[in-house]
């Protein structure tokens, strides 16, 4: 049945997408080995945080620079990705050791598939639920910045005189567009994920209070309240990341070396003629 | 020379710095009603996420809060993996209730790794059952800790965040969020009075897609055209779901988690996997319309290949992270599970084709719906903008 469905995705991503449908399903199946490489090496005992910040280091860049090419756009999206996980690692670990979000909850616990688990893994836990939950935002926070990096270039691109200002309002602005999409994607991702537990919940009768001091709901929550801030956070920080590298190209020379926009840097030239997209 | 220079250097800094002072001040009179709303808002949060850090009166449950913890080794090693078990002896004040201000004497277990148990800390509210009352000092057993005050601050948090970037768009998108979050609990309620989750997951899909996409872009054209889209994109990829089951050996929902009864499992699923992908379908949905009523506001004449060839152009752009943001959304939550499976010296092979099956069915399905809803929004947006023209 899996397989049947995968075989599914395959062909419909190749009759929807061609060309880039295969990249597309190529970087699917890196970013599942990633993921899987990474899980088994926390599960070796190694430290979970930095393992998840290589892991995503690497998903990021296959998403960005594989499939979407090496250039301005995705070159801005990647550092807006790497400076917002930096910005939340810390509020999530500090939220996670207070709130006590590791580890099964009580609904889990009640299931029979815990019965054969050990629980002495000697590894700690916090920082497990913690790159959880950076593992669920990375995806929204891509999408978003690519979103907005890729506006904020082509905004530029028909109109070079604009300042650095001018193009971080523009993109703050298209982010706005993007903005309500992406939470409703979370939330409803979210609600089809966790329906199991809230129909629990209803069968247990537990009451509004008991349900938000929950460890299984606590544990929903903040993995999607992460998602959505990191994909607002990432707004602002994408808008002014990509207009500050479009501004000043020099600086970055050695990133946009392949990028059309920027050709010129490569032999010291002036800025030219913007390439004519249709040839 | 040089002192005259230094001078002048210095006026001119002071020049600069009265100039920038009498900018911002032109900035502050321009925005004063926005700042004053902002600062307003900011005080409602802190005051809302204060309130609620302080109150245990609410709750009827007791709540202790603990003064003092003292930890004890104890000599339990299990499978010789150096998992320790410490026992805590932890005394407190009752927060709430009649037995307000008394003292509480309790116990608790607790081991490094912290998988089935928690450790607790000076400062830590938790609430306390089967309380007897001894000589003046309670005990019990902890039934967990009092959460709701960092539920209340990350959404102050997320409120305060979309608001200052998106401040309009913001507040319909938290509006729309909240709408969603009543219905679904209406929701629950019926469906916990006995309704047929199934109806009661189209009547949801139906009502959240009108809902949010109304919210979210208005009442226009392009919001009447993605609707149509993601109605006809969700029904598409469902049938190609039941016919994929038919003819596959179908799907195993014993496998599914927190089950209750029995009896309506396939129909649960469904349910899921509707909710679970619309959220995505929409998105493609409202970008492929509001980009292809954009190109033919911009160009009336605009030949039909055209429109085609930017509507793929935008799906392809988007296909990508759309089905990654699926991916990590559903599969990050299982990470922790699959970790400690591991660690049970179960194989990921096993645990992939066994123990995880409904996040990559979820997963899976999503995607393809998200795949469906490309060619399935621009033939619509197409029929309703061109459609629109030919009776203008």
């Amino acid at each position: 049945m899996i397989i049947a469905l995968a075989v599914i995705l395959a062909t419909l991503l190749y009759a929807v997408g061609g060309e880039r449908g295969i990249l597309t399903f190529l970087t699917l199946c890196w970013n599942i080995a990633v993921l899987s490489l990474s899980i088994i090496m926390i599960s070796w005992g190694w430290e979970p945080i930095t393992i998840t910040f290589l892991s995503c280091l690497l998903i990021c860049s296959a998403t960005l620079f594989y499939q979407n090419g090496r250039n301005a756009k995705t070159f801005s999206a990647f550092w807006s990705v790497i400076l917002i996980l930096v910005i939340l690692i810390l509020p999530a670990y500090l939220l996670g050791l207070n709130s006590h979000i590791q580890g099964l909850n009580e609904l889990m616990l009640r299931e029979d598939e815990i019965m054969g688990l050990t629980p002495n893994i000697n590894i700690n836990i916090v920082k497990i639920a913690v790159s959880m939950m950076i593992t669920g935002l990375i995806g929204a926070a891509t999408d978003t910045s690519m979103a907005i990096s890729s506006a904020v270039y082509e905004v530029f691109r028909n109109n070079r005189q604009l300042s650095l200002g001018e193009l971080f309002r523009s993109g703050v602005h298209i982010g706005r567009d993007v903005l309500g999409t992406t939470v409703n994607t979370l939330y409803f991702a979210c609600i089809g994920e966790s329906m199991m537990m809230f129909l629990l919940f209803k069968s247990y009768h537990y009451s509004f209070w008991r349900l938000i001091n929950s460890k299984a709901f606590f544990q929903e929550f903040t993995d999607i309240m992460f998602s959505c801030l990191a994909c607002i956070l990432v707004i602002p920080l994408s808008a002014a990341v990509t207009s500050c590298i479009l501004k000043r190209p020099e600086k970055f020379k050695r990133f946009l070396d392949e990028d059309e926009l920027f050709l010129y840097l490569k032999d010291n030239g002036q800025p030219g003629q913007i390439p004519d997209r249709d040839k | 020379m040089s002192s005259q220079n230094n001078q002048g250097k210095k006026f001119d800094i002071r020049k600069k710095v009265r100039e920038l002072s009498r900018k911002s001040k032109l900035v502050l009179m321009k925005n004063k009603r926005r700042l004053l709303l902002y600062g307003a808002l900011i005080v409602i949060l802190l005051t809302g996420v204060w309130l609620t850090d302080h109150n245990d009166q609410w709750y009827s449950a007791t709540i202790v809060k603990i003064d003092h913890a003292e930890n004890s080794p104890t000599d339990l090693y299990r499978n010789g993996t150096g998992d320790r078990y410490y026992e805590q002896t932890l005394t407190g004040t009752v927060q709430n209730g009649t037995l307000k201000g008394h003292k509480a004497l309790l116990k608790n277990q607790y081991s490094i790794s912290g998988v089935f148990d928690e450790t607790y800390k000076a400062g830590d509210r938790v609430f306390v059952t089967s309380v007897s009352s001894e000589n003046g000092t309670i005990t019990g057993t902890i039934s967990g800790l009092k959460r709701d005050q960092y539920i209340a601050a990350l959404c102050a948090a997320l409120i305060l965040f979309i608001l200052l970037v998106a401040n309009r768009r913001g507040f319909f998108a938290l509006l729309s969020l909240t709408a969603n979050i009543a219905i679904f609990w209406y929701a629950l309620t019926l469906y916990a009075s006995g309704t047929n989750i199934l109806l009661l997951g189209n009547i949801l899909v139906l009502l959240f897609t009108c809902l949010s996409l109304l919210l979210i872009s208005g009442w226009n054209q392009k919001t009447f055209a993605a609707i149509c889209s993601t109605l006809i994109s969700i029904t598409i990829t469902l049938l190609l779901f039941q016919l994929t089951m038919s003819f596959t050996e179908g799907v195993d929902y014993a496998f599914m988690e927190y089950i209750t009864s029995p009896a309506d499992l396939p129909e649960i699923f469904m349910a899921q996997i509707m909710i679970g992908g619309l959220g995505a379908v929409m998105d493609v949905a409202i970008t492929e319309a509001s980009s292809i009523s954009e190109l033919i506001a911009k160009d009336k004449e605009i030949p039909l290949k055209n429109l085609i060839q930017s509507g793929r152009d935008i799906g392809h752009d988007i296909m990508g992270t759309m089905i990654n943001v699926m991916l990590f959304t559903y599969i990050s939550g299982s990470i922790p599970l699959i970790i400690l499976k591991m660690n049970s010296e179960i194989r990921l092979h096993t645990i992939i084709l066994w123990h995880m099956p409904m996040e990559l069915y979820r997963f899976l399905i999503g995607s393809i719906g998200i795949l469906i809803s490309i060619p399935v929004s621009i033939l619509v947006s197409l029929l309703f903008f061109r459609r629109l023209r030919r009776f203008a």
